[in-house]
């Protein structure tokens, strides 16, 4: 099993909805890139990633933010460890021309 | 054929309940050994630690066997049949995460065994729902399910890494024994991507119930 190591919710915005899933994780920290494949492959979202392309645009279209009640919302694109106690839940939301939602 | 392989189980002194042998083109040959395994689940439990030589259901008898593929019908006394034969792996026990291939962080290679063995995470391999638990029933059905479509395929097969996690399902092929080429093996990775999202597909409608038991249990 997935050591419990840590719990959060997840979710993404998708299609005008909001799906949410609570989930656990098998580590403390992680960074962003890999939490948002992680998420986009479990939601099934997005597009099939070639695996061996180098990193394209379509790939920074989400954002991922990390939210924790109070506090707000923080942006953790690029981040290299975000240490999952620190928020009680991951969103993705689609990136626009607009740029982020903090900024819509 | 038959003769070949009779003459190599003597040498060796292996003498597992042979099924039946089919040539394939290119000289290459798929064994079917026959086991007295009965659960599925155990059975893609154990494939963690068979490697090459995975239980998997036979496409026309519908019972759990082994499955031998032989690359070069020529090498079938050296003692890397054998091995294979026993369904060694050296030390590992299960598919090592010898290194992520790619970005996704869904592709592993394992180098310790031979063949060399590519795999594919089902799922996420960090992030699990909390409520994850499968009932024994639903469980069975999703590896007798797997092992079929296992079973219809050459050189694929279907493993779970954690003992009664269906999250930690993975699809595995072998990359050849003498080293493939790097375009050959981004073919097979970009095949078995697909085939991995199919199987998630697959348990996924199995663990809704959509299916009538009965069809499942007969």
């Amino acid at each position: 099993m997935v050591a419990n190591v840590c719990q959060c919710e997840i979710q993404i915005e998708h299609n005008g909805q909001l799906r949410k899933e609570k989930v656990k994780t098998s580590s403390n920290t992680v960074n962003a890139t890999t939490l948002r494949q992680q998420m986009l492959h479990f939601f099934k979202v997005g597009s099939p990633i070639d695996d061996f392309e180098v990193e394209s645009d379509e790939d920074e279209s989400w954002t991922l933010l990390g939210l924790n009640g109070d506090r707000g919302s923080v942006e953790l694109d690029g981040a290299n460890v975000i240490n999952l106690n620190d928020y009680s839940t991951f969103r993705l939301t689609p990136r626009t021309a607009g740029g982020s939602p903090e900024a819509r | 054929m038959q003769a070949a392989l009779d003459q190599v189980l003597a040498q060796t002194g292996i003498a597992p309940a042979l099924l039946s042998v089919d040539q394939r083109p290119a000289g290459t040959a798929v064994v079917w050994l026959l086991t007295d395994l009965t659960d599925p689940v155990e059975a893609i439990a154990r494939n963690a630690a068979c490697g090459s030589t995975p239980f998997v259901v036979h496409p026309d008898t519908g019972k759990l066997v082994r499955r031998l593929t032989v690359d070069a019908v020529e090498r079938w006394n050296t003692d890397l049949l054998v091995s294979r034969m026993r369904g060694d792996r050296g030390e590992a026990a299960t598919p090592a995460l010898v290194g992520s291939i790619g970005r996704s962080g869904r592709l592993a290679m394992d180098t310790s065994g031979v063949p060399p063995l590519l795999t594919a995470a089902l799922f996420p391999r960090d992030l699990r729902p909390v409520q994850s638990a499968v009932d024994p029933d639903r469980m069975r059905r999703i590896a007798w399910v797997l092992l079929s479509v296992s079973g219809g395929t050459d050189d694929r097969f279907h493993f779970m890494r954690e003992p009664g996690d269906v999250f930690s399902i993975e699809r595995a092929v072998a990359v050849g024994h003498s080293g493939s080429s790097e375009k050959q093996i981004r073919m097979k990775a970009r095949a078995l991507i697909a085939e991995a999202d199919e199987d998630r597909h697959l348990i996924e409608l199995l663990q809704h119930d959509r299916y009538p038991a009965a069809v499942w249990d007969a």
